[in-house]
């Protein structure tokens, strides 16, 4: 608590204030089968008959490691105005060497599909934010607003002799971040200006070029709450706001190559950036998905919940000594770039760590009405 | 009494924990058996026997790798999209555009069919070193192993542009390949038919012995090489054929499953201009059935084709002597000697051929079982014998319809007698949208990239 040490200026404004660092170590074990390389039994139909077989069924990794993770951490809290103002401030810088990746193996070996290799060092540098303040005390009306903000930096400072991996929209490449989108870019223009793109109006770059994070490089909570009608009333708001990152609208893409019902398909009124990604899409040599790897940041209202006390002798009807009412909305709002249903439309692939958008459902809209009865 | 047992209770309390933790320090109570995997040190202990089971290994591999997957799909009904053997009844992008003739290494069912075909090589070669080390009796088990990475070699060069990669095994370590052309990769599977022939003896021999001349055969007239094939598999009898096999419990044939079960594949019928008429021509060796029911595709609404040659456990034949006759009757064909083509030709026809007629799976199929080939007549000379081919290459289509061999004769249509793409491949509008596009081979996998070796195919030639 470095605002009670003697050398530390005394401010009416400022209640107390702490200073900490701290440094940590952890690891990742890889699964337990993930270094070995073994083989399966399974059934071949030879000479009319069902037999027992061995087939190669991993290749291991004899040099596989343990992911090791060191972190560095500086930050403070100080409490001012009064106790009304508290703020949190953290700085940290995660260096994870030996990361465990899933590597694309070349199908020329005839092995699995990918095994688990170490990346040279991965880096995860940001601060996390956070403010709480109580801006309206008064007997019958109450404010108070807090905001969460995490910024996070995410790269990769060395393959440790490993090649870049390859696949098709992601790649692992020094100086850029995990599971980084990568696709070959794409200029048009309308040249005959009949408001219709065609292939010769595309040009595609001869490689793939770095299109974004995979992962919100901003996440922040805004949380506010409003007391009203002598504090009988309580509104409150839930934020989420996540930005910089981008996600393969894989939903439209397959709409658009091959269920052939997305807009800038079949309407030839659709802005002309819309056609040209379906174009450069469907009908270029390089097939390439660069325009449906989009911005994925929004805004969403989380969560708005309103409770209203219930007068004391509704509450003595059911012999109980408070009852109140409450009514609360869950995903009820959003704003969002993304052209697609919801940028939260995802799933999760397990194997890979890539967020995907692909013929999922979006977060339900959900009410909820309950009454509370405290005895 | 009492008082005495609540003394004892801790104290054999505490020994128990003790014994527990002395026990725990033992490997035996840490060391967990997983029962589904088999490390490379339990193979070896088993020798022969694991030895044995990596040769079955390779079997199971040779019949995932030309019928048996989906989703990646197996080579044969994958493959078959690319020519004018299936169409497209699904709403997979993957066999969407596989169909359309679009190049694109992205396509991600590309992969599956590649690295299955490399599994049967890597597989074979490590129980080539399984048998000569603890089974080298009977040969022919070490000989049918060479015989399928030749198999698999002659597929790949078919299928594939130039400029093919086969990478290799050492423990846990890949090793990278280098890419080869398709005319190397045909020399590699004439090397290795080589050793299969070194290595028999034992009662399969004379079965494999024959497998190797088809496949010799097969690999010396991609090569062009058509007097050295037709003699390769002058000794092959007409009713030899070696099959890969299925069943439910190994995997079904997905020449059904996508087509008749699933219908997400349908029938070809004189696709795209070009295409032959596998469904309309009505054929013993291609028995079918339409409808009445829809392809999987509902934005398409066309009746579905079935094929009525296999079931779900049906084997399918990979070599036959009906491709040793049809080699030899090329060869004849190239030599000039017309009268023995249509010989060879005839051989297979008629009521001497009908026990290699296919037996539809059930009565609905036609024609039905029983209904033989007339004999061909020659339609004559043409410059330059343009008729006389594209009779010779029908019947090589409806013989070996769907057993991945029509991708290699339309590029050797193009490499050997100078057609071009567009009296070969489907062309002109494609059914659900759009044209065809311009693939004649299967593109190396973009997966590939991740071998340092290789960027790209060589050339897309013939």
């Amino acid at each position: 608590m470095i605002s009670d040490e003697p050398f530390f200026p005394r401010w009416s404004w400022l209640n107390n204030m702490r200073l900490r660092a701290a440094i940590g170590a952890s690891g990742v074990q890889p699964g337990t089968t993930d270094a070995l390389r073994f083989f399966s039994p399974g059934i071949a139909r030879i000479e009319s008959a069902d037999n027992p077989v061995i087939i190669f069924s991993a290749l291991g990794n004899t040099k596989l490691k343990p992911e090791r993770a060191r972190e560095i951490e500086i930050g403070g809290e100080a409490t001012l105005f009064n106790s009304r103002l508290n703020l949190n401030l953290t700085y940290y810088n995660k260096r994870t060497s030996d990361a465990l990746i899933a590597r694309i193996l070349p199908p020329s070996a005839g092995a699995s599909v990918s095994r688990f290799e170490n990346l040279g060092a991965v880096v995860n540098r940001g601060v996390e934010i956070l403010a709480d303040a109580r801006v309206l005390d008064k007997p019958n009306i109450g404010w108070d607003l807090s905001v969460s903000a995490g910024y996070n930096t995410n790269f990769i400072a060395d393959m440790g002799g490993v090649p870049p991996i390859i696949g098709t929209t992601t790649r692992q490449i020094t100086g850029y971040p995990i599971n980084g989108w990568w696709q070959r870019p794409y200029t048009f223009s309308d040249t005959d200006g009949n408001g219709i793109i065609t292939a010769n109006e595309i040009t595609v770059a001869d490689s793939a070029r770095f299109v974004g994070y995979a992962n919100p490089r901003w996440e922040i909570v805004y949380t506010t709450g409003w007391d009203l009608f002598k504090k009988k009333f309580r509104l409150l708001a839930l934020f989420d706001h996540k930005t910089g990152f981008y996600q393969l609208n894989g939903t439209e893409r397959i709409r658009c190559e091959s269920r052939l019902n997305c807009r800038g398909l079949v309407d030839p009124n659709a802005p002309l950036s819309e056609q040209a990604r379906v174009v450069a899409l469907r009908e270029t040599p390089s097939r390439t998905q660069w325009g449906f790897i989009e911005k994925a940041s929004f805004v969403r209202l989380r969560e708005l919940s309103m409770t209203y006390d219930l007068p004391q002798r509704w509450a003595r009807m059911f012999s109980a000594s408070r009852l109140s009412f409450t009514v609360a909305g869950r995903n009820i709002w959003k704003s969002t770039p993304w052209s697609g249903m919801d940028p939260e439309a995802n799933y999760f692939e397990g194997a890979t760590g890539i967020v995907s958008n692909f013929q999922t459902a979006p977060p339900p809209t959900l009410w909820t009405f309950r009454l509370n009865v405290g005895f | 009494m009492r008082a005495h047992t609540n003394m004892r209770l801790p104290v054999l309390g505490a020994l128990g924990a003790l014994l527990l933790a002395v026990q725990a320090c033992t490997k035996e109570l840490l060391q967990v058996n997983d029962p589904d995997i088999i490390l490379d040190e339990t193979l070896k202990a088993s020798s022969a026997a694991g030895a044995q089971g990596l040769h079955n290994g390779a079997i199971l591999r040779l019949e995932q790798a030309t019928a048996g997957t989906q989703g990646p799909d197996a080579l044969f009904v994958f493959g078959g999209l690319l020519t004018d053997e299936w169409q497209s009844g699904d709403t997979f992008i993957q066999r969407n555009t596989m169909d359309q003739r679009i190049w694109d290494p992205q396509n991600t069912f590309n992969a599956g069919p590649y690295r299955n075909l490399n599994r049967v090589r890597v597989l074979s070669e490590a129980a080539i070193n399984a048998l000569r080390q603890y089974k080298p009796v009977p040969a022919t088990n070490i000989g049918r192993m060479f015989a399928f990475i030749s198999y698999v070699q002659a597929l790949m060069g078919e299928h594939y542009c130039n400029g093919t990669p086969l990478s290799d095994l050492e423990g846990t370590n890949v090793v990278p390949g280098q890419p080869i052309s398709n005319d190397s990769m045909f020399g590699l599977a004439l090397a290795n038919a080589d050793s299969a022939a070194a290595n028999l003896g034992g009662g399969d021999s004379a079965k494999v012995a024959q497998l190797i001349q088809v496949v010799r055969g097969r690999a010396l007239l991609d090569r062009g090489q058509f007097a050295a094939a037709a003699a390769a598999v002058a000794a092959v009898p007409d009713n030899f054929h070696y099959d890969v096999e299925y069943s439910i419990a190994s995997g079904d044939n997905q020449s059904w499953a996508l087509n008749a079960s699933a219908r997400r594949y349908t029938l070809g019928d004189a696709e795209g201009t070009n295409g032959l008429n596998y469904r309309a021509a009505l054929d013993p060796r291609i028995p079918n059935r339409r409808g009445p029911d829809r392809i999987f595709d509902t934005a398409f609404p066309r009746p579905v084709d079935r094929q009525g040659i296999w079931g779900r456990e049906s084997s399918i034949k990979i070599a036959s002597g009906i491709e040793a006759r049809l080699i030899e009757a090329e060869s004849a064909l190239k030599a000039g000697d017309a009268t023995t083509w249509l010989t060879k030709l005839n051989q297979l026809r008629g009521a001497a051929g009908a026990a290699l007629l296919p037996v539809p799976v059930d009565t609905s199929y036609r024609p039905v079982a029983g209904t033989l080939l007339a004999a061909l007549t020659d339609p004559g000379a043409s410059v330059p014998d343009t008729l006389r081919i594209k009779l010779m290459f029908r019947e090589r289509a409806f013989w070996m319809f769907g057993t991945g061999h029509r991708l290699g004769d339309m590029r050797r249509l193009m490499r050997q007698y100078g057609r071009t793409e567009a009296q070969v491949y489907p062309i002109g509008p494609w059914f659900k949208g759009g044209n065809y596009g311009d693939a004649i081979q299967m593109p190396v996998p973009f997966d590939e990239q991740n071998n340092p070796n290789f960027v790209k195919c060589t050339d897309r030639n013939p």
